[in-house]
């Protein structure tokens, strides 16, 4: 009797059965909820507070080494290392990586910008040779063409060292890639950090190739007093990691939130306008300072075949490098810059740079 | 019929349609579409369902105006995709692309790219126990309604084969799963219009309403390996629940995961999306044309 009871108990489902909702994120750490701020992201300017303009931008600056191309490689397999570092390193040279750099160097210096969030900025050695840095190179040739020092917070997300060999011949190449924030002096940084997401696109053959993504935080003062937080991410190519990286990020400003700071994200989010990521952080009341997501004027992205060495290379135009802000009272400008390759028919980026200026108090 | 104390044994075949929501069930398939696209598989036009035909047989004994009998529901399908395409460097995209296109020896893809065989097995067992009282209407006619109580058994089956194309491609690989629902209680409400040409042979028409929730779908008995599956559903396992995550308000930033109930709760407490176990709700209506042997007066 007692067996078909049991018996019967669980065809009735008893026992135990997963649960069939779940998630939601709950409180922050400090108690407070993160789903609760529906502020307007544009703000009516106080009487009596000053106003100040900062001068945003975000930049892909493109490694220029698609170490994607290794994904199913066998990097096992010494030969096949050696020719596929030997190509991919051919690929890179062809770049002219300090080229794009100096592009780089005179768009920022020309548009004068306070605050520009960077991605994919790049380190490359080979054979223990150091062949380029990226950061160092960038503040360096700014500070050759006006003089400004900018102040750099950068987080080294990808660090790896691969390594071939064809007989006699051997190649290492030793590969890291992370986020950098530059910040004009005369803007305070009063705090900053740097955090991995936790979800991760992780490469099933190789111990050294994960993909980190995160994000950098600074909380900036203006000379006029304005008070921000600055966000800067590059986000995963594959939207199911992106959408989670975004989920954290938007969580974090909820929940890291300061009264009376204006809040700002700079990034490749890889996901177009209106979807995914980008939807994803809007429900936060962010406004987008490109605008309707019907205006293309923000497109960045993305050289055909990322062909820097190639000036006949079409743009397509995608937006997925985005400038979003709350607590600002308007957009001054906006537009893009390094669209063309230059005089040496060198693109700087396979992404082009986005910049917006805002007012804020 | 027969006898008033006397036992009729029978035996029935039945063939119909049955009609339900598998509202959950549909959403994946939608969202299996975007996923499957975002890795570079080809876009296509997602078929939703609504239903089976229906074979069914029975087993019972019948005395006076009460029977009690087994009936087995079975619906096996097989669906087959050969030579289906994947190009990570042109995920997303709006054309097709084939199996060909991507062997021909000009063809160069930054990312990894190749062609898929999958084979699903879909097994729909339900089994249940019914009881039934009748009345006659003459010598010819017989009117019954009833109710069974049982188990929803069945599983999917999956096996999945991929090449990977290139100059330094990975060999062939092959993955095979059970998608195991569970074992959950099935509940139904029937009548019955039978007519009788002969004693020994009814002609029957049945429709009724069934009640049944599958409480969630998870891997079992994963063999081989599959470097493109991995891809997709990094977190699948054996032990592996199926679920829709939400992150957003919006429906159309939801998209399907595969992993254990541990790892999504750990995914949900980091970013705050939400899990919604998918649930196979194939609750609904019922119709069927039976044919009834019987064996009278043993």
């Amino acid at each position: 009797m007692k067996r078909w009871l049991a018996l019967a108990l669980v065809m009735w489902g008893c026992g135990d059965k997963p649960s069939t909702d779940f998630g939601g994120g709950g409180p922050c750490a400090n108690g407070s909820d993160p789903a609760k701020d529906t502020a307007n992201p544009i703000v009516a300017a106080e009487a009596g507070k000053a106003l100040d303009t900062v001068r945003f931008a975000s930049y892909n600056m493109s490694v220029g080494f698609p170490v994607a191309q290794l994904l199913f490689i066998n990097m096992k397999n010494d030969t096949i290392a050696y020719k596929a570092l030997d190509t991919l390193h051919a690929r890179y040279l062809q770049g002219k990586p300090s080229a794009r750099i100096r592009q780089a160097a005179q768009a920022i210096a020309s548009l004068n910008l306070d605050v520009v969030g960077l991605q994919e900025v790049e380190t490359l050695s080979r054979d223990g040779v150091l062949q380029n840095d990226f950061l160092a190179e960038l503040l360096a040739d700014i500070k050759a063409l006006n003089g400004v020092e900018y102040q750099a917070r950068y987080v080294r997300l990808n660090d790896t060292v691969m390594q071939g060999g064809s007989g006699a011949k051997v190649i290492v190449v030793h590969f890291s890639e992370g986020n950098a924030v530059l910040v004009k002096p005369g803007i305070a940084i009063v705090d900053s950090a740097h955090v991995k997401y936790f979800a991760e696109n992780l490469f099933p053959l190789s111990d050294s190739m994960r993909v980190g993504r995160g994000y950098d935080y600074l909380r900036l003062r203006t000379a006029k007093g304005a008070q921000l937080q600055v966000y800067n991410t590059h986000l995963e190519d594959f939207s199911e990691y992106a959408r989670s990286q975004a989920s954290e990020l938007k969580r974090i400003i909820a929940c890291a939130r300061l009264p009376g700071h204006a809040q700002a994200v700079l990034g490749d989010l890889n996901a177009d306008a209106g979807n995914d990521a980008h939807a994803i952080l809007l429900e936060d009341s962010f406004y987008d300072t490109h605008g309707l997501l019907s205006d293309t004027s923000g497109s960045t992205c993305c050289l055909a075949n990322s062909e820097l060495w190639n000036p006949a290379a079409d743009w397509s135009n995608r937006r997925i490098d985005f400038i979003l802000a709350k607590g600002i009272t308007k957009v001054i400008s906006k537009g893009t810059a390094l669209a063309a390759p230059d005089s040496s028919g060198v693109f700087a980026s396979d992404h082009r740079m986005l910049h917006a200026a805002v007012e804020l108090q | 019929m027969s006898a008033p104390r006397a036992t009729d044994i029978f035996l029935s075949a039945s063939q119909g349609y049955t009609h339900y929501d598998a509202a959950d069930l549909n959403r994946v398939l939608i969202l299996m579409e975007k996923t499957t696209a975002a890795r570079g598989f080809n876009p296509y036009a997602v078929s939703q369902f609504d239903g089976h035909p229906q074979k069914a047989l029975v087993v019972g004994a019948q005395r006076g105006h009460w029977s009690i009998s087994v009936e087995t529901e079975f619906w096996v399908e097989t669906f087959e995709q050969t030579e289906v395409p994947f190009d990570l460097q042109e995920a997303e995209r709006s054309y097709r692309i084939t199996c060909d296109s991507l062997r021909t020896p000009g063809f160069h893809s930054d990312r990894p790219y190749g062609c898929v065989d999958a084979k699903e097995t879909f097994n729909f067992l339900p089994i249940t126990m019914q009881l039934a009282y009748g009345r006659d209407f003459g010598k010819h006619l017989r009117a019954s309604a009833g109710y069974g109580f049982g188990v929803m058994a069945g599983s999917a089956l999956i096996d999945l084969t991929a090449d990977y194309f290139g100059d330094v491609a990975q060999p062939r690989d092959n993955t095979k799963m059970e998608i195991w629902p569970g074992v959950n209680p099935v509940h139904k409400l029937f009548a019955d219009a039978e007519y009788l040409p002969w004693r020994f042979l009814g002609v029957d028409a049945r429709f009724g309403y069934r009640v049944c929730d599958m409480q969630g779908f998870s891997i079992r008995n994963q063999e081989g390996k599959s470097q493109i599956f991995d891809k997709v559903f990094p977190d699948a396992r054996n032990g592996a629940n199926l679920y829709i995550r939400s992150f957003s308000q919006a429906d159309a930033i939801d998209q399907i995961y595969v992993g254990t109930e541990e790892s999504a709760r750990t995914k949900a407490a980091q970013d705050g999306s939400r899990f919604h176990l998918v649930e196979g709700d194939f609750t609904g209506w019922f119709a069927a044309l039976k044919v009834n042997v019987y064996w009278r007066g043993l």
